[in-house]
């Protein structure tokens, strides 16, 4: 479950708000939403009416809305994240959530 | 009070009409409404512009709250200051602090939607003095009156501060004024339902359904945060009074065909681009979300998928039940639609029916065919300001409203063709 090497604004990113990144395996999309969700992000209810998950870092706001059947992610950092500090809280969540990736292909065993 | 506000939905499904409390609700986002307002006072410059913007707001919004606190049983002010703020945030137009009394008072507001979209989209590139927030202004002086039951325009308001200048905040100004009453007209579902005519099918129903019903889902579970900000699509998003729009366009229209009448259709092609803009930006930004992704899958960049997914967001949004009658890629398009929420206000509301603006449904027919066939989709679409420039300036569509149901026709209908 490991994304993408590819880490760039999305498609009507405003003031660096919007960023994308791909899972490798589209087809692991929802087995990797379930991991994140087991790794301090909630899941908000109701998103996936539309074919999406849409998972919230509590700490900052920050949320990640997972396309089940492609694996197209998009991180859409909180509207009030100052604007200075956009870019570089964004790589940081993709850091994290590569580093999830990663752990998600050990075994268990591996993991710990 | 968020189940009890929902209490207070009507949906028109044979229209594609949303209305709450009474008064027709569409569904617009940040880049449409700055720029819908930025049209209203290209007309008649900033001034004059922000006293009409501010005008149709306190018009359309003394309705709807009228409306709404007949509807829910709210009697006291105290019960109908907080019902007006919960609302304005559930719409996702940000929070207001209503410390008003009866004679007046002020109102602080954080998130508004206007102000908030414009820093987010512009600031930091252009400056502005002008407030940004004629919506929230009109509304905190109609939610003053609604509460007191006094007479609708005996409370004026001034945005005093806002951040679109540097402040840290935003403030109105409510007070007391004998200025002429407003009239609070607007839309009413029973008078909307005896105007249209019966609905009628285009082509490709079968496709657009189901992503009307897809959308609408999503969009009745869809409310502002606890901040008043509702995003989604990768936009920031309002449910929006319909009569605030219809209410600018018309004043402006108005005082233009008074003052300079060969101005008039300087205007309606102001119009007409907004409508542009409005399919171009909301349209095109929800094909490329990834919300869209999920629901319809990714787009391929076949023009007809285009059209049918922007007739299906038109209807999900509450613009009315757009057709396909004819489409032809890369030559024609023909829409229909038994009417807007533009046109359905201006045959019931406006004085002069057959002048009403009717831009969005025009304007968007070039829109259409700019998304239909001058975006690369592959491998992936970039909807913005730069590439909305580039197809303004090079467009190769020309279009003809040949019905018009504000005039008295028995539907609307616009033809795109190459020029």
């Amino acid at each position: 479950m490991k994304l993408a090497e590819g880490f760039a604004r999305d498609v009507g990113c405003r003031a660096d708000l919007l960023w994308r990144c791909d899972l490798v395996d589209g087809a692991q999309t929802p087995a990797w939403v379930e991991f994140v969700a087991t790794a301090g992000f909630s899941s908000v209810p109701g998103s996936s009416r539309l074919g999406v998950a849409v998972l919230e870092d509590p700490s900052s706001g920050h949320r990640i809305v997972a396309v089940l059947r492609t694996g197209r992610l998009q991180i859409r950092l909180d509207a009030m994240t100052p604007k200075p500090a956009r870019v570089q809280q964004a790589r940081e969540l993709f850091d994290r959530l590569r580093a999830l990736g990663s752990q998600s292909e050990r075994s268990p065993a591996e993991a710990r | 009070m968020a189940n009890t506000i929902d209490s207070a939905r009507l949906h028109l499904s044979e229209h594609q009409f949303d209305f709450l409390a009474g008064s027709p609700v569409v569904v617009h986002c940040h880049h449409f409404n700055l720029f819908w307002d930025q049209t209203m006072d290209d007309a008649l410059g900033e001034e004059v512009g922000r006293r009409i913007r501010t005008h149709a707001s306190h018009k359309a919004s003394y309705k709807f709250l009228r409306g709404l606190v007949d509807e829910v049983g709210a009697t006291s002010p105290v019960e109908r200051l907080r019902l007006a703020a919960t609302v304005f945030s559930a719409m996702g137009h940000g929070k207001l602090h209503l410390a008003v009394g009866r004679s007046g008072g002020l109102v602080r507001g954080e998130q508004l939607h206007y102000g908030f979209g414009w820093s987010e989209k512009y600031g930091g590139r252009l400056s502005r003095s002008e407030p940004a927030d004629a919506f929230a202004t009109g509304f905190s002086a109609a939610a003053t009156e609604v509460a007191y039951n006094l007479d609708p325009g005996s409370r004026r308001a001034t945005e005093e501060r806002c951040i679109v200048d540097g402040s840290a905040g935003c403030s109105i100004r409510v007070s007391g004024t004998d200025a002429e009453p407003i009239l609070p007209l607007g839309v009413d579902p029973q008078s909307a339902k005896e105007v249209l005519p019966p609905p009628f099918d285009g082509l490709h129903e079968d496709q657009i359904a189901p992503i009307v019903s897809g959308l609408r889902e999503f969009l009745s579970g869809v409310a502002g945060d606890d901040r008043g900000v509702i995003e989604a699509f990768g936009v920031l998003v309002t449910a929006h009074l319909a009569d605030y729009y219809n209410h600018s366009a018309n004043d402006v229209l108005d005082i233009i065909a008074k003052d300079k009448p060969a101005g008039v259709q300087a205007f309606r092609a102001l119009l007409l681009e907004a409508g542009t803009a409005c399919a171009f930006h909301t349209f095109g930004g929800v094909l490329a979300s990834p919300e869209w992704e999920g629901l319809v899958g990714p787009p391929t960049g076949d023009p007809l998928e285009v059209v049918i997914g922007c007739v299906a967001l038109a209807r999900a949004l509450g613009f009315g039940r757009w057709a396909i009658e004819e489409f032809a890629p890369d030559e024609r398009l023909v829409m229909t639609s038994p009417g807007t929420y533009e046109s359905v206000f201006s045959r019931l509301i406006s004085a002069n029916a057959a002048e009403g603006p009717g831009g969005i449904f025009v304007g968007a027919g070039i829109g259409i065919m700019q998304l239909a066939h001058g975006v690369g989709w592959k491998p992936r679409a970039n909807i913005d300001s730069e590439l909305y420039l580039n197809l303004a300036r090079n467009n190769p569509w020309t279009v003809t409203q040949e019905s018009s149901f504000a005039a008295g026709d028995v539907l609307d209908r616009i033809v795109v063709t190459r020029r």
